[in-house]
């Protein structure tokens, strides 16, 4: 595995790198963010948190962490093909990042999009500092082993921000396009923030193609959104057996702002993790956490949320579903904590599952934490299995069992991708998900 | 058509069919009667080929074929039709998904073309005038907060789609209220004709005042203990079961 010492190493070849000494501000951060993961290390399966998933295998001694941007063949003009042949919503303005590195931007005919400012990280949008009981939350979410990690080692990041009182009226569509690179360990990093009253969509792409080798993407995300803004996102994932994916995401909202997150996994990769932790730290706010994982055999995906309700009348919705393959494993760890302050509190929480083989192994941990005491919290989790009922009623109509169960597996995920309420969204993730569907 | 010998059938240690003898042949309308739990559902399921069903003895034969070594969709792609007593909802699958993947799959067994979207659409049209099924049920999934009524109109619907060999109709009567008996029996009946076969599961007389059986048969303790014609039908309505479950136990050897 890894050697914490081995990191060290690269990471003070970093700091002498030209590419971290243009963000003079970070560098004291990430030599902070450093020295606190060097404290823990990696996650061991002793951890509440990582108890599911076993990471040794995953960040093997063959990775090497690059200190510098790796080379990137394609031209600018070859950025556009690209853009053709990863089928990218022509009608959508699309960043293409390759192997972590801003690519191409592309905008449709006649769109401006001039209240949105896209650059490259000069700062970290939530601090590492202590501002208050209230901040805690995002502290120990900021403060993970990953998160620090890519703190400390990220070699490039990507920053998005809406203009308060604005809307930015197309998706924005990034693209985290893999290619090319082999025992890499590579962190990157997208910060995305919305101002007052600002609305933005943002659909994220992770996409690898076949020429990655033993590839491990460490991607942390900071979202912050101000007083009345809005966010919808959704993170795609499609990946494959050679490039595995932890995602970190932290999302702090203030007051009466309205963060709507779509996770969509799509098979094929040997890993992926994702923890999302979200901090309500503003009255009359609104979260949607929906989340679809499809699990092929031997593949893991682990998906660990947390939504923090720290002040009154925020409400927010979860909904989680998984198809599992035989040999697979599929996991929800999801926490709700109601603060002490969070009267009037409305938080449902929905996990489901449904296995396609004898062996596929699913772990479903909702938790509810409530310290305040005028709330409403609903929580329900179904391991579930193939209704024979409904199964039985196909194949008496003359649908064969193989069709039967994929018309069966299409109806659970529909429960997700129905919740995107944007139709050219709905049917990019709809067609994505249907063509694994049959692959799986 | 259909010739069931001396069928025994259960789940897991019960025994639930216990030696059905039963002939149906093309243009043919049966009756099958009795009181709760005689069977009767059994029956019908392991015909359809239910995996909760293990056939213990006996023979069934469909068109010449060993019904029970073929699998549930291929008895009904070779012309065998459940009409559920209790027809599962399955939200997420659109009424027009699901059809357009029967027919089709039913079409391909049968080494006929798939239909065109046109084609599927005039035929959706047809058939659904003869159960007056509203636009709307097609839209929705399938069966989902559909009323009881509305549920078995779409089996209906289904049985005119697909148009099988042998319909087997399973309480398809009960919880209807008049109107509703009157368009499933008037339905059926335009469905019926010399080379199809219809069995009809029933409680009540009454749908027999609508689709009058060629015979009657009373199904008790897992066997049919009585045959007759559409009298017997109007006898049982009168008399109640009771005349025939004293019948089937002095016919019963002593223990
Ligand atoms: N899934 C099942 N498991 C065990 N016993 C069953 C099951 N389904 C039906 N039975 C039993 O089989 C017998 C016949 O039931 P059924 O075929 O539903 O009768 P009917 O349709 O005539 O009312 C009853 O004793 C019933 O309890
Ligand atoms: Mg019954």
């Amino acid at each position: 595995m890894l050697q914490t010492d081995t990191l060290h190493t690269k990471f003070l070849e970093l700091v002498k790198s030209a590419e971290a000494q243009n963000g003079a501000t970070l560098l004291e951060s990430r030599q902070a963010a450093f020295k606190r993961f060097s404290n823990n290390g990696f996650p061991t399966i002793r951890s509440e948190q990582w108890k599911y998933s076993n990471i040794t295998g995953l960040l093997n001694d063959a990775l090497q962490v690059p200190v510098e941007p790796l080379a990137v063949k394609e031209t600018q003009d070859a950025g556009a093909a690209l853009l053709v042949k990863l089928h990218a919503p022509a009608e959508w303005l699309t960043i293409l990042t390759i192997n972590g590195k801003l690519h191409t931007i592309q905008r449709p005919t006649g769109s401006k999009e001039d209240n949105l400012q896209i650059s490259d990280v000069q700062d970290f949008l939530l601090s590492t500092e202590d501002d208050g009981d209230n901040d805690t939350v995002v502290q120990q979410a900021i403060n993970k082993p990953f998160s620090l990690l890519n703190r400390a080692l990220f070699l490039h990041g990507l920053q998005l921000e809406v203009k308060a009182n604005s809307q930015v009226n197309i998706p924005v569509h990034i693209i985290h396009y893999y290619t090319g690179i082999e025992n890499t360990f590579l962190q990157t990093r997208l910060q995305l923030k919305a101002n007052k009253n600002a609305h933005l969509t943002v659909v994220e792409s992770f996409i690898a193609d076949s020429s990655c080798k033993n590839v491990v993407v460490n991607h942390a995300a900071e979202t912050l959104l101000a007083a009345e803004a809005t966010l919808d996102h959704f993170l795609v994932q499609q990946l494959n057996e050679q490039t595995n994916l932890i995602l970190s995401e932290v999302v702090r909202q203030e007051q009466q702002s309205d963060y709507k997150n779509h996770v969509i996994s799509l098979p094929f990769a040997r890993f992926i993790r994702n923890n999302l932790d979200i901090a309500l730290k503003g009255t009359y706010s609104h979260t949607d956490m929906h989340g679809l994982y499809m699990v092929s055999p031997q593949q893991v995906i682990d998906n660990s949320t947390g939504i923090n309700h720290l002040r009154p009348n925020c409400t927010s919705n979860q909904l989680y579903k998984g198809i599992v393959a035989d040999k697979g494993t599929g996991t929800f760890n999801g926490r709700i904590y109601v603060h002490l302050d969070a009267q009037k509190t409305n938080a449902f929480q929905k996990n489901a599952n449904l296995p396609l083989g004898e062996h596929a192994v699913i772990n479903s941990k909702p938790q509810l934490e409530i310290y305040a005491d005028d709330v409403r919290c609903t929580h329900g989790s179904a391991l579930g299995q193939m209704n024979n009922q409904q199964l039985f009623y196909l194949l008496a109509r003359g649908i064969k069992q193989e069709i039967a169960v994929k018309l069966l597996s299409q109806a659970f995920v529909n429960e997700v991708t129905e919740t995107i309420e944007q139709e050219s969204i709905r049917s990019y993730v709809a067609d994505l998900v249907e063509k694994a569907l049959d692959q799986m | 058509m259909l010739t069931i010998k001396n069928l025994f059938a259960g789940i897991e240690d019960k025994a639930i069919l216990k030696g059905i003898n039963l002939q149906v042949n093309p243009g043919e309308i049966h009756a099958i009667m009795g009181p709760n739990g005689s069977g009767k559902s059994s029956l019908a399921s392991v015909l359809a080929g239910k995996e909760d069903y293990q056939v213990t003895d006996g023979e069934v034969l469909f068109e010449g074929k060993d019904l029970l070594e073929l699998s549930p969709d291929e008895r009904a792609k070779e012309g065998l039709f459940l009409a559920f007593q209790y027809p599962v909802e399955i939200p997420g699958v659109s009424n027009m998904q699901f059809l357009k993947t029967a027919v089709n799959e039913i079409r391909s067994y049968r080494n006929q073309p798939a239909l065109t979207a046109g084609e599927f659409l005039s035929l959706i049209k047809q058939k659904q005038k003869l159960v007056e099924l509203d636009d709307q049920f097609l839209r929705r999934s399938l069966n989902t907060g559909f009323s009881g009524g509305e549920k078995k109109k779409n089996e209906i619907f289904q049985l005119a789609m697909f148009e099988p060999k042998l319909s087997i109709l399973d309480e398809t009567d009960s919880g209807l209220d008049i109107d509703a008996l009157r368009i499933i029996a008037n339905g059926v009946n335009r469905l019926k004709n010399n080379n199809n076969s219809f069995v009809l599961i029933t409680h009540y007389q009454r749908l027999l005042d609508y689709i009058v059986p060629d015979f009657v048969h009373v199904l008790y303790d897992g066997k049919i203990i009585l045959t007759g014609t559409k009298d017997l039908a109007l006898e049982l309505e009168e008399k109640g079961y009771d005349w025939v479950k004293e019948m089937a136990h002095a016919k019963e050897p002593a223990q």
